[in-house]
């Protein structure tokens, strides 16, 4: 037997505890990291599952080129002074982006959000709501005396276009074509 | 330097006082994992798990002696090889009740080496060796050798029995062979 190398072998399983001392460490080291990874998971998760605002207040979606009519901002404007949670009532609704409208609108749809979910916003991010505001397009009401011959003939052709209206009752079907006004409809007999 | 001084220095971590009692004991321990199991590679993993349990313990060890140190060690490198055998599963004893006593001839062993012997003994099945190890060399009795190895007493005595036959026959070949060899 070679007593040399069977010592050897025998000194470093004797002597290998640093190695296993080391070892050691890997363990709270695993549960570090594991933690690490999980915890913010576990936040997130649990913000998810926090109550948010009931889904008949929707909020504006952004559009580009809004034109919006609102009071120039103040920096120095008791807004900074006055709680921060306060300040999206001033939000204008989707429909009137007008400034007289901001002011007008209730702030039923902020209060009834919980102070958890309720967004703390500061005046940069306010006034970048505001304008990006959309802004419904309202199209003139003409009276039909007011247009000119054309277009009057044209709005009056257009009123009378044909068309087919069909009808189905217990007693039958039956289908009925307008042409205009002047002229008889032609109907169908009765199935 | 005396092993007494040798375990007083292993016991404070030295190293070399680690070595030297283990090149002084390690070819007799040796020699008792060879009567276990059969292969030499074997043995010496045996001997050396058995060193390092023996050094690993050697704090609690209190000296009172040569003979208590051999006993002690002796006895781990045992347990080792039939901790061994266990795993192996290569220690299958079959229960018997009926045990007859089959003494060697002297006259046979007189003709023989240890060395001889110790092939004839290595030769046996692992549960006749095993019996006839620790009865004939180690001097158990049955019933140490039943608690140490979970089997009855009469078992023992039958395992015993069957070795001694067993190497009666093999000596008797050999004594043969060695009558043939000296009449040519």
């Amino acid at each position: 037997m070679d007593k040399t190398a069977a010592w050897e072998k025998l000194s470093s399983r004797l002597h290998g505890k640093k190695r296993r001392r080391y070892a050691a460490w890997y363990w709270p080291a695993a549960a570090v990291v594991l933690l690490a990874v999980l915890l913010p998971r576990m936040f997130v998760h649990q913000q998810n599952d926090a109550p948010t605002a009931p889904p008949s207040l929707p909020l504006p979606a952004p559009v580009k080129n809004a034109v919006v009519k609102a009071p120039p901002v103040t920096p120095a404007a008791p807004a900074a002074s006055e709680p921060a949670i306060k300040q999206p009532a001033l939000l204008p609704h989707p429909d009137t982006a007008t400034g007289e409208a901001l002011a007008a609108i209730p702030p039923a749809a902020d209060t009834l959000r919980s102070p958890a979910s309720r967004p703390i916003l500061s005046l940069d991010s306010m006034l970048a709501r505001v304008t990006t505001t959309p802004v419904r397009k309202k199209m003139r009401v003409v009276h039909i005396n007011e247009l000119d011959a054309a277009a009057a003939g044209q709005a009056a052709d257009m009123e009378y276009k044909p068309f087919k209206i069909k009808f189905n009752n217990p007693s039958g079907f039956a289908s009925q074509t307008i042409v205009n006004s002047t002229a008889q409809p032609e109907r169908s007999s009765k199935n | 330097m005396q092993l007494s001084e040798l375990i007083k220095q292993a016991k404070r971590g030295s190293t070399a006082a680690q070595q030297g009692m283990f090149d002084r004991l390690a070819d007799s321990m040796l020699m008792v994992c060879r009567r276990y199991v059969k292969t030499r590679e074997d043995a010496e993993e045996l001997m050396l798990d058995g060193f390092y349990k023996f050094f690993k313990a050697l704090p609690a060890f209190q000296y009172q002696g040569d003979a208590t140190l051999y006993a002690w060690l002796k006895r781990i490198m045992i347990n080792e090889c039939l901790m061994f055998l266990r795993r192996k599963n290569a220690f299958v004893i079959v229960s018997e009740t009926a045990a007859e006593d089959m003494p060697l001839e002297a006259d046979i062993l007189d003709q023989l080496s240890a060395a001889d012997i110790f092939n004839l003994v290595v030769r046996l099945p692992a549960g006749y060796r095993t019996v006839f190890n620790l009865h004939v060399i180690e001097g158990m009795h049955h019933g140490q050798i039943a608690e140490l190895l979970g089997i009855s007493e009469g078992t023992s005595k039958s395992q015993l029995s069957k070795a001694k036959a067993l190497l009666q026959k093999m000596l008797a070949h050999k004594n043969i062979a060695y009558v043939k060899r000296s009449t040519q």
